[in-house]
C-alpha cells in the first residue's frame, strides 16, 4: 500500500510530459492514439477553455471539469465550505431535485464525482459513448445550476463534521494534516481540506453559494473529454451546454506563500492510549512549475520516495518521504510509524538523514537511477480515460510552459548533482523542520526537549480549534468540583471498586422496539463485562485490561478477540459511568472547560467540556440548581459537533451516591436505546469466573 | 398483451442498439508451460502498464473442515520469504507496486509495473512460488497477526457475516459459510506440517494461472516466462475439493447481534454459480433490486411507513454457487414484519411479473459500464479475465459477459427468478445493535 502511494505520488508530482517513455512500444491499433497524444482545444467565448482526446477504444468517454476554487481558495474562517459546494452540486438544481439527478445518471450507468484538493476542484463524469448528449446536459445542469437546497446543506455539513472527526480520531490522517498546518504557519494551505471543528458548524448556504460565486466560473476553468467522441462535435456540445455560464473568477483570499520557517518547531499531539506513534518532519517547498520543483521531486526520490531510498535504508523500511508541490508552495513531508519507546530514536534518524542530504545531495549515480525510473513510470499515469483527463488539465493549471512536455526528459537530464543540491540546501535544512509527534506526551516530552521547545497539544490539535481561555478552565474545574459534591464526595467516588448495574434496556421506538435485559459489571482496574440478552438472543462482552472478546451465546462461531481499536472503545465504555467520569474529570490531565449556560428541556445547565487524555472530548450538560449531570454530549457518528447524547433521569441515592436510574441515549436527534435501571450494587462481591472466555457464567 | 410486449421489447432493441465495441484482448492466448503452469498472455500495444498476478486455486472452498483459514495462512508465509522481500523491495524501487488478495474462491498475487519490468515482475512471482520455510514461531506469528486483523476485514463487517451465514444455510454443501481468515480455533490447530502439505498441493504452478496484461512483445514474454515461472518444479495437482459436512437441516431463519446502529434485514435466495448460464441475469436482478435510488427496494422499502434508511445486495457469483442477496437497514422504531413481508414480495413478484423495459435498459446500461470501465486499466482487465479463468473456467467469459447482458429480455431475466426466487430457497437474517457498547454513541 506504501509503494502504491509513493508511485502515485511520483506519478502525481512528475511533471507532464507528451515524450513516450522509451519501453513503451507504439500502439498497434488505429483507433488508439498514444495517451501522450496532444489534445484538440479551443478556448470558448467566456473563457471555458476545452481539450478533447479522442480514443475508440472501448464505447465510453470521461469527462473531466476543473474548477479554480480548492480548500486553499476560501477565507480561514468557512474552511471547509470547498468540499461542501463540491458535494452539494447533485443534490438540487431548479429542474432537478437530488433524487432526479441520482435517477437520471443511474439510468444511463453513469457516474459524476467531485474531488476538492487544496488548489481546485475537480468534477468528473462517466458515460457510454451512446449517452454523451444526455451526459453532458446532466452534468452541465449540476455544474451551472445548483441550488444548494437547504435539507441537503444540513445534511452536508453532519457528513463533513463526520470525516473531520474521523479525521482527527485517525492517528494517520490527523498527523498529516496536522504537519500541513505546523510546517506552513500562515499559508492557506495549512487548513485541513475538510475544514475544521470550529469551522464546518457554521457554514451554511449562504457560504456555499457565495464561494459558488466567486470560484465556480468559466474563465480560469478547463474541460477535457477523453474516449470515443468526435472532437468538432463535442466542442460545439459543450458550447451549448456551457454557453450560459459567465462571469470572472474573484481574487483568492490573501495567505503568505508557504517559505522556510526560522526554526525548528516541535510538537506532539497528546494521545496516551497510542502504543505506536504517528511520526511527522515536514519542510516548506517550491511551488509547482517553479525553478526548484524539478529537482525537490527528483531528490525526494532518492531521500525517500522509493523503496530503496536513503531514508528506507537509514530506517529499516519505516520512513518514506513525499513532496507535494502546488500553485504557491509545496511540502515534502516525511512519515514513520513506531513504538512509543523507539519514536525519539526514529525522528533523530530522519533528522539525521535530512541534515546528511544537505551535506551529501545526491551523486550522478542515484539521480540516473531517479530518472530512469520517472521515466519508466510516467506512462502508468495514463492507464485509464481519467488519467489522461486530469493529467492534462493539471498541467494546464499550473500553467507548465508549452514546451515544457516537449522537454521533459531534456529537463529531467539537466538536474545534476550540482544543481539537486543547491534546492536541497534551500529547502531541506533539518534546522527549519516541523517536527510532529501523535503519541502519548507524558512518556515523549522530556525525550524530544532535547531538540528544542515542544508544544503539546490535547488531541485534535489546533485544527480543532483554538484552546480554551485559562478563565474558561477555572470556571470549568469549579463547576466540576460542584458536580462531584452534588454526587456524593471525591472521596465516597473514588472509594468505588466495583459496581454491578441490572436494567431493563429497549433498542428503537414504538411497538416494534426490542426489549432485553443488560447487566453491566465494573472491577478496578479496567475489567468489565457486559451481558445482554434481547429476544433470546444472548450477548457478552468482556474487558479484562488489555484484552477484550465478545461472545454470542446461540453461535459461538460469532465469538471474536478484539484488536486495539476494540480495546480502546471497551476502556470507553468502562469509564462512561457517571462515577467515572466526574473522577477522571478531576485528573491532573483533564482539559477542563466551562463553555456558558444553555436550557435543556425546562432547566437551565451549565456547558463543561472535558477533554481526559484517550477518550473524545464530552461536554457535561449540568444542572445549574443541583449541579448533578443531566446529559453527556459526544461526537455522534454521522457527525454532528456533539450529536451523541445521553440523558440521565430519576436519580435516587445508592449507598451515599448520587445514581440515574433512567437514561436515554440518542444519536442525531434518534433515540437509539433506553434504560430502565433495576438494581446497582457498589462494592460488592464479583465471582472472578465472570471473566473467563468461556463457557458464560451468568453472575446472578 | 402480447402486441405491448411486443413493442416493448422492439422499444428496448431501439434504445439499447450499441456500437459494437471490440474486445481490446481479442489476441490473448494462452500458453501452457511444461511445468504445468497456464499462462494467459494478453498484449496490449496501447496499455501503459503492465500487471502480471499469479492466480491460485485456493480458497474458503478447497480448506478441509477443521484447516480454515489455512489459505490466508499460506498467503502470508509467501510474502515473508528473503528473495520475496528482495524481489519486492527490487521492483517497487523502480515504480510497480504489490496486492496480495485470497477469496473464497482464489488466492492471487498482482504485481502492476511500468512496461519495462516484466523480467522483475516475473522473477518476483516466481519467488513467490517456492515454498516457504514454515516454523512454528512463524505460525504463532501469523496466528497473533491474524487475530488482530480479523476484526477489520470486510468479512467481518455486517455484510460479510451476513452473506456468510446466508450461503452457510443456502449453500451447506460448499464451504463459503467459513470465513476467508477461519476462525482463531483452526488457525490455531495448524501445524508446519499442514501448510506444507498445502502449500504443495494447492500453490504449485499445476493449477495456477498466470494472466500477463499490458504493453509487451508476446515472443519476448514467452521467453522471459521460460527462465523465471517456467523453472519452478512442477507439482501442485489439486484434486478436488474435499466435500463439506452436510449436518441437520438448518434454519433459514436467523438473528443476530452487530455492533451496527440500526437493525438490518437480509434475505437471501440461493443462486446458480458464476459460470451458470443464467449467471448474467442474476446480476442484472441484483442491480435492478439494490443499485441506486431507483432500485425497486430502495422505492418500496425507503419510505416513511416502511422506514428503510438504505438497501443493498447484488448477486454473488462463485465457482461452486451463487446467492442473490438483499438488505435494508431500518430506522429505530420501523415495523420489522412489515418490511420484512414487503422486501420479500417485491422480490418474488420479479418470478411472476416481468420487469419493465426502462429497468432492464437501467441495470443494463449499469452492468455495461462497470464492465466497460474496468476495461480500461491493465489491472482491472487482469482481474476480470484471471477471475474468469478460475471461477468461470474461461477466461472469454468476462469480455463475453458484454454480450449476454445485451442480449437478455424481460422474459429470459423473469425465468430466471421463477428458477430461484422461492420461500424453499430462502433464507432471513436480522441483524440488531448489541446494546451496551460505545458503538451505540460513536
Amino acid at each position: 500500500m506504501k509503494s502504491l502511494a509513493l508511485a502515485a505520488l511520483l506519478i502525481a508530482a512528475a511533471p507532464l510530459c507528451a515524450v513516450a517513455a522509451p519501453a513503451h512500444p507504439a500502439p498497434a491499433s488505429g483507433t488508439t492514439p498514444s495517451p501522450f497524444a496532444p489534445p484538440v482545444q479551443r478556448t470558448l467565448p467566456n473563457g471555458l477553455t476545452v481539450m478533447v482526446f479522442p480514443n475508440h477504444r472501448l464505447p465510453i468517454v470521461q469527462v473531466q471539469l476543473l474548477v479554480p476554487g480548492g480548500a486553499a481558495d476560501t477565507p480561514t474562517d468557512v474552511a471547509g465550505v470547498a468540499s461542501m459546494v463540491a458535494s452539494g452540486l447533485k443534490q438540487g438544481t431548479p429542474s432537478r431535485e437530488a433524487v432526479d439527478i441520482a435517477r437520471e445518471a443511474e439510468n444511463m450507468g453513469a457516474t459524476i464525482t467531485s474531488v476538492v484538493n487544496r488548489d481546485y476542484t475537480s468534477v468528473g463524469a462517466t458515460f457510454l459513448s451512446r449517452d454523451f448528449d444526455a451526459g453532458l446536459e446532466l452534468l452541465a445542469d449540476v455544474v451551472l445550476r445548483p441550488s444548494f437546497p437547504l435539507d441537503a446543506v444540513d445534511r452536508l455539513r453532519r457528513e463533513t463534521i463526520g470525516t473531520v472527526i474521523q479525521n482527527l480520531d485517525n492517528p494517520v490522517t490527523a498527523a498529516d494534516d496536522e504537519l500541513w498546518a505546523l510546517a506552513l504557519p500562515g499559508s492557506p494551505y495549512g487548513l485541513p481540506v475538510s475544514g475544521t471543528l470550529e469551522t464546518v458548524p457554521s457554514l451554511g448556504q449562504a457560504q456555499m453559494r457565495q464561494f459558488y460565486r466567486d470560484r465556480y466560473r468559466p474563465d480560469r476553468s478547463l474541460i477535457a473529454v477523453a474516449g470515443d467522441v468526435d472532437p468538432d462535435r463535442t466542442i460545439a456540445a459543450i458550447g451549448d451546454a456551457f454557453e450560459s455560464w459567465s462571469g470572472r473568477t474573484s481574487a483568492a483570499p490573501a495567505g503568505s506563500a508557504p517559505s522556510p520557517s526560522p526554526g525548528m518547531r516541535i510538537r506532539i499531539v497528546d494521545r496516551p492510549e497510542l502504543t505506536r506513534c504517528e511520526i511527522r518532519v515536514g519542510l516548506a517547498g517550491p511551488a509547482r512549475g517553479s525553478e526548484d520543483d524539478l529537482p525537490i521531486t527528483l531528490a525526494n526520490w532518492v531521500l525517500g520516495g522509493s523503496a530503496a531510498s536513503r531514508l528506507a535504508r537509514a530506517t529499516g523500511g519505516t520512513a518514506h518521504s513525499e513532496f507535494t508541490a502546488l500553485r504557491s508552495g509545496g511540502l515534502l513531508a516525511v512519515s514513520a510509524a513506531a513504538r512509543v519507546d523507539s519514536t525519539p530514536a526514529m525522528t533523530r534518524s530522519i533528522l539525521s538523514e535530512l541534515k546528511r542530504f544537505t551535506e551529501q545531495p545526491p551523486t550522478e549515480d542515484e539521480l540516473t537511477a531517479a530518472r530512469r525510473t520517472f521515466v519508466d513510470v510516467y506512462p502508468m499515469a495514463f492507464d485509464n480515460l481519467a488519467g489522461v483527463a486530469i493529467q492534462a488539465l493539471a498541467m494546464s493549471f499550473y500553467g507548465l510552459p508549452a514546451d515544457f512536455s516537449a522537454r521533459y526528459a531534456e529537463r529531467l537530464g539537466a538536474i545534476t548533482g550540482a544543481t539537486a543540491g543547491t534546492a536541497i540546501r534551500r529547502w531541506c535544512d533539518p534546522s527549519r523542520a516541523a517536527v510532529l509527534v501523535i503519541g502519548p506526551a507524558a512518556r515523549l516530552k522530556s525525550q524530544f526537549e532535547a531538540l528544542g521547545a515542544v508544544e503539546v497539544l490535547p488531541a485534535g490539535g489546533t485544527i480543532a480549534g483554538p484552546p480554551p481561555t485559562a478563565d474558561e478552565q477555572k470556571r470549568g474545574r469549579e463547576l466540576v468540583q460542584l458536580a462531584v459534591v452534588a454526587h456524593g464526595g471525591r472521596a465516597k467516588l473514588e472509594s468505588i471498586k466495583s459496581t454491578t448495574v441490572t436494567s431493563d434496556v429497549q433498542l428503537g421506538l414504538g411497538e416494534s422496539a426490542l426489549h432485553g435485559d443488560m447487566i453491566q459489571i465494573r472491577v478496578e482496574p479496567e475489567r468489565m463485562v457486559l451481558m445482554t440478552k434481547v429476544q433470546g438472543q444472548s450477548n457478552r462482552q468482556v474487558l479484562d485490561g488489555n484484552r477484550t472478546w465478545t461472545e454470542i451465546a446461540d453461535d459461538s462461531s460469532s465469538s471474536h478477540e478484539g484488536d486495539s481499536i476494540a480495546v480502546a472503545r471497551m476502556r470507553s465504555t468502562f469509564n462512561s459511568d457517571i462515577p467515572h467520569l466526574l473522577v477522571n474529570a478531576l485528573g491532573a490531565n483533564a482539559l477542563v472547560a466551562s463553555r456558558g449556560r444553555d436550557r435543556l428541556g425546562d432547566k437551565d445547565v451549565d456547558r463543561v467540556d472535558i477533554t481526559v487524555p484517550g477518550s473524545s472530548r464530552r461536554r457535561f450538560l449540568l444542572d445549574a440548581q443541583t449541579h448533578r449531570i443531566l446529559a453527556l454530549e459526544e461526537p455522534g457518528r454521522s457527525g454532528v459537533g456533539f450529536g451523541a447524547r445521553r440523558t440521565y433521569e430519576d436519580y435516587r441515592q445508592v449507598d451515599g451516591l448520587w445514581w440515574p436510574f433512567h437514561e436515554e441515549r440518542t444519536v442525531d436527534g434518534v433515540r437509539v436505546i433506553a434504560y430502565d435501571v433495576k438494581s446497582v450494587e457498589i462494592n460488592g462481591s464479583v465471582p472472578v469466573a465472570v471473566f473467563q472466555r468461556s463457557p458464560p457464567v451468568t453472575p446472578h | 398483451m402480447k402486441t405491448v410486449v411486443c413493442l416493448a421489447v422492439l422499444a428496448l432493441a431501439l434504445r439499447v442498439a450499441p456500437a459494437a465495441a471490440q474486445d481490446p484482448s481479442a489476441t490473448a492466448k494462452v500458453v501452457t508451460l511444461p511445468n504445468g503452469l497456464r499462462v494467459l498472455l494478453a498484449p496490449d500495444p496501447a496499455a501503459t502498464v503492465l500487471d502480471v498476478t499469479i492466480w491460485f486455486d485456493a480458497g474458503s472452498r478447497t480448506e478441509p473442515e477443521g484447516r480454515r483459514g489455512i489459505t490466508n495462512v499460506i498467503q502470508r508465509l509467501l510474502s515473508r520469504t528473503p528473495e520475496v522481500d528482495r524481489q519486492t523491495l527490487a521492483l517497487e524501487s523502480r515504480g510497480g507496486t504489490t496486492r496480495t488478495f485470497t477469496t473464497p474462491d482464489v488466492c492471487g498475487f498482482s504485481v502492476t509495473a511500468p512496461a519495462s519490468a516484466l523480467q522483475a515482475a516475473l522473477e518476483l512471482q516466481t519467488a513467490r512460488m517456492a515454498e516457504p520455510p514454515v516454523s512454528a514461531e512463524l505460525l504463532a506469528s501469523e496466528r497473533a497477526s491474524i487475530r488482530e486483523d480479523r476484526p477489520r476485514r470486510p468479512d467481518a463487517s455486517p455484510n460479510g457475516r451476513a452473506v456468510r451465514r446466508l450461503f452457510d444455510r443456502l449453500q451447506p454443501e460448499t464451504a463459503y459459510g467459513s470465513a476467508v481468515t477461519g476462525t482463531d480455533e483452526d488457525v490455531a490447530r495448524l501445524a508446519p506440517k499442514d501448510c506444507e502439505e498445502y502449500f504443495r498441493a494447492r500453490f504449485g504452478p499445476t493449477g495456477a494461472v498466470l494472466t500477463v496484461v499490458g504493453p509487451f512483445d508476446a515472443a519476448e514474454a514467452e521467453r522471459a516466462l521460460a527462465q523465471t515461472v517456467g523453472r519452478v518444479p512442477k507439482h501442485g495437482a489439486p484434486s478436488a475439493r474435499p466435500a463439506a459436512k452436510r449436518g441437520a437441516a438448518m434454519a433459514l431463519r436467523l438473528r443476530e447481534s452487530s455492533d451496527f446502529q440500526l437493525p438490518i434485514l437480509f434475505v437471501g435466495w440461493r443462486a446458480p454459480s458464476a459460470a451458470s448460464a443464467d449467471a448474467a441475469a442474476f446480476d442484472l436482478l441484483g442491480r435492478l433490486l439494490t443499485t441506486g435510488v431507483s432500485a425497486r427496494l430502495a422505492r418500496a422499502l425507503m419510505t416513511p411507513e416502511l422506514g428503510g434508511v438504505f438497501v443493498q445486495g447484488g448477486y454473488d457469483s462463485r465457482r461452486d454457487a451463487g446467492l442473490l442477496y438483499t438488505a435494508v437497514a431500518v430506522a429505530p422504531g420501523a415495523d420489522t414484519a412489515k418490511v420484512e413481508k414487503a422486501l420479500i414480495s417485491e422480490v418474488e413478484r420479479l418470478s411472476t411479473e416481468p420487469v419493465t423495459a426502462d429497468e432492464l435498459d437501467r441495470a443494463r446500461r449499469q452492468a455495461e459500464s462497470n464492465l466497460l470501465f474496468a476495461w480500461q486499466s491493465s489491472w482491472s482487465r487482469a482481474q476480470a479475465l484471471g477471475a474468469a479463468q478460475m471461477v468461470n473456467g474461461d477466461w472469454h467469459a468476462a469480455w463475453g459477459r458484454l454480450d449476454q447482458i445485451r442480449k437478455l429480455t424481460p422474459e429470459q431475466l423473469q425465468r430466471a427468478a421463477a428458477s430461484a426466487l422461492r420461500p424453499d430457497a430462502r433464507a432471513v437474517l436480522w441483524m440488531t445493535p448489541a446494546p451496551g457498547t460505545e458503538g451505540g454513541m460513536r
